[in-house]
């Protein structure tokens, strides 16, 4: 059998599940939140067009409005300045293969439990690697926070300084994408500044953000992806 | 003496709630100058500017001189009450059922004798002092009450039912966040409040004025955000059958006119919360209050907006803003006549420059939040439909009365030397 019907069969047969890692939208979701004088993201909003009623009386549709940073979705490299002459750096743009890759975990959720601004390192990554081998090449980094088992006002975590949450640093994204040319990191949420204009100028395929939140095992990977958070940003 | 008003017993459930009535609302042009002016809480009566009598009951032309040159003028509200009378029956439902009815003669201290309806504590030869109120259909109505104070005097029923007193009702501030949201609370509870509902939005985002009010008793904090139908209408679900009173306080501003702004973001937002928010609470809690109108001590009874005052001519510097709230403005109009029927009425509170973050640029005088709560209690006690809260909301309100044209040539000057 070839790869594809191996996943086909394993799919119809049972032993290859299809998980969704995204957060269903409702218009309560928590969204980036930005000083006040700068234009705000959307947040979802559903409104009925007609409800089998005098609107139209035999079916039932909405129109619905959101950003595009509104619940689960992914930074193309145009999003930031950095990245706003990278080639292909669009999401109409982006060649699907990049959306489809090798997965790695690695597994902060202990540390994100006891410290909310968890860092993800080199050390870390390090660390990740002397137990499972090298990240290879255009593979997604999962960052594993177990976030997603939060809601409303600890979700976003907004103290006066700012929203807490973890993330990696800079030289922890450094070293992704110089020595291991990841294709993109999950959670992007928490990503300062500086590491995100790191991600935002490399070209496509080789780096883009992306949010795959859920909270379902994801026996495909027969792993421990319990997590994925949601993400607002 | 008027017997203090308890507050109301649970409903009865096997009792139908009383269908909203109303007295009768024809009117004559020339009279409806008494109901412009009881819409504001003033006295006034037809003064004749060729002989300077002053008239009363409204005519088209003067009793003294047949002068058709009648204007409204304040008076002073003082008289004696000459004689009084007890109406035992009407076909008219809604006196029927609430009869015996007094009525008296009041010579006014400026001249015509009238007739009007009578506070409890009103005996013959007292010195009363005539109130001009909004009746049930929303005409200005003449009531005596005594010239000083007396004891539970608010709680006499011909008196509560020319206003909208906050006492023993319960009333949605629909926005929790405003900065005017402790004051305002605190002020409806001051005045006996049974309950006052505060409608939050995105409780994910922390905020102020929810640790000052979650602590206080009969303060109940619920999800509500004006730009989400949805939740407009599950919190309608919930309290609508229980709001008395609902005060839309949800704000939407930024500074600036159509060219300060490269695009029409924040006006999408200020029409969605100050224009499409007031549409949303009106089609999920109008149709609710307007049925309860006639439902006792806590009776559905008013719908208040709390507007910039630059609603009436647009102030540029906040152009976009002001646009909105002219929009919500011109709703409520439609509100008005939407809601008449039942009685349910529209009280809107316009104000200057108010002091909060989005006015910081501004000199003084700005609207305190505690000065936008006295006023809009006090407007409530009144049954007023418009209020006018503030140096800079009077001043407006005068020059857009005296000539609109030379207001907007004024608000809209340009800058020297450009």
């Amino acid at each position: 059998m070839t790869a594809l019907e191996t996943l086909v069969s394993g799919l119809a047969g049972g032993s290859v599940r299809i998980i969704d890692l995204t957060h269903t939208l409702d218009p309560d979701f928590p969204v980036i939140v930005l000083p006040p004088e700068f234009n705000q993201c959307a947040r979802f909003r559903m409104e009925e067009i007609s409800a089998y009623d005098h609107r139209g009386p035999a079916w039932k549709w909405h129109n619905i409005s959101m950003s595009e940073h509104t619940g689960t979705h992914f930074d193309a490299p145009s999003h930031w300045i950095s990245g706003r002459d990278v080639p292909r750096g669009s999401v109409d743009e982006i060649p699907i293969e990049a959306f489809v890759g090798p997965v790695v975990v690695i597994d902060c959720s202990s540390g994100a439990a006891e410290n909310e601004d968890f860092e993800l390192t080199p050390g870390i990554i390090a660390g990740w690697e002397a137990e499972h081998g090298e990240i290879p090449e255009d593979a997604w980094v999962l960052m594993r926070t177990d976030w997603s088992k939060r809601s409303g006002a600890d979700y976003l975590n907004m103290r006066e300084d700012g929203p807490h949450s973890p993330g990696p640093t800079p030289d922890g994204i450094r070293f992704l994408i110089e020595e291991r040319k990841f294709a993109a990191l999950e959670p992007k949420r928490s990503v300062p500044m500086p590491v995100r204009a790191l991600i935002m100028c490399r070209p496509i395929r080789r780096i883009f953000t992306c949010t795959a939140p859920g909270n379902t095992v994801c026996s495909v990977l027969q792993t421990w992806i319990s997590f994925l958070q949601p993400v607002p940003y | 003496m008027t017997p203090p008003l308890r507050p109301p017993s649970k409903k009865d459930p096997q009792k139908r709630t009383n269908p909203p009535l109303r007295p009768p609302e024809a009117r004559s042009r020339a009279a409806l100058g008494l109901t412009a002016a009881a819409a504001e809480g003033r006295f006034a009566l037809q003064v004749c500017e060729e002989c300077a009598s002053v008239q009363y009951p409204p005519r088209d032309a003067c009793k003294a001189c047949l002068s058709t040159d009648l204007v409204w003028r304040d008076q002073s509200s003082s008289g004696t009450l000459l004689a009084e009378t007890t109406v035992r029956t009407s076909t008219k439902l809604f006196f029927r059922e609430r009869m015996p009815w007094r009525m008296g003669s009041v010579r006014l201290d400026v001249g015509p004798v009238i007739l009007c309806h009578l506070h409890g504590d009103c005996r013959r030869d007292d010195k009363v002092t005539i109130l001009n109120r909004l009746d049930a259909a929303g005409q200005g109505v003449l009531l005596a009450v005594p010239a000083e104070r007396t004891d539970n005097m608010d709680d006499d029923p011909q008196l509560r039912a020319l206003s909208a007193d906050p006492k023993h009702r319960r009333i949605l501030i629909t926005d929790l966040r405003n900065p005017n949201t402790p004051a305002l609370a605190g002020a409806l509870l001051d005045a006996g409040a049974a309950t006052v509902f505060l409608g939050e939005s995105e409780s994910w985002r922390p905020h102020a004025n929810r640790s000052t009010l979650a602590e206080l008793e009969n303060v109940e904090i619920l999800p509500l955000d004006v730009t989400d139908t949805a939740s407009v209408e599950k919190l309608a679900g919930e309290i609508g059958g229980k709001t008395d009173i609902l005060i839309n306080n949800a704000r939407f501003m930024r500074p600036g006119g159509a060219l300060d702004r490269g695009d029409t973001a924040f006006a999408r937002e200020e029409m969605d919360v100050n224009y499409l928010g007031l549409m949303r609470l009106a089609q999920a809690f109008g149709p609710g209050m307007c049925s309860r109108t006639g439902d006792g001590v806590n009776s559905a009874a008013t719908w208040v907006n709390i507007l910039s005052v630059h609603a009436l001519s647009n102030a540029p510097e906040y152009g976009c803003f002001t646009a909105s709230n002219a929009a919500a403005y011109s709703l409520s109009q439609s509100l008005r006549g939407e809601f008449r029927t039942s009685g349910l009425r529209v009280m809107n509170v316009f104000t200057g420059p108010t002091d909060d973050d989005w006015y910081q640029e501004l000199p003084p005088p700005k609207v305190t939040p505690n000065a936008l709560a006295r006023a809009s209690v006090a407007g409530l006690r009144q049954g007023l439909e418009d209020v006018w809260c503030g140096d800079v909301a009077n001043e407006i309100r005068e020059r857009w009365r005296r000539d609109p044209k030379v207001l907007e040539r004024e608000l809209t000057q340009g800058v020297e030397g450009a």
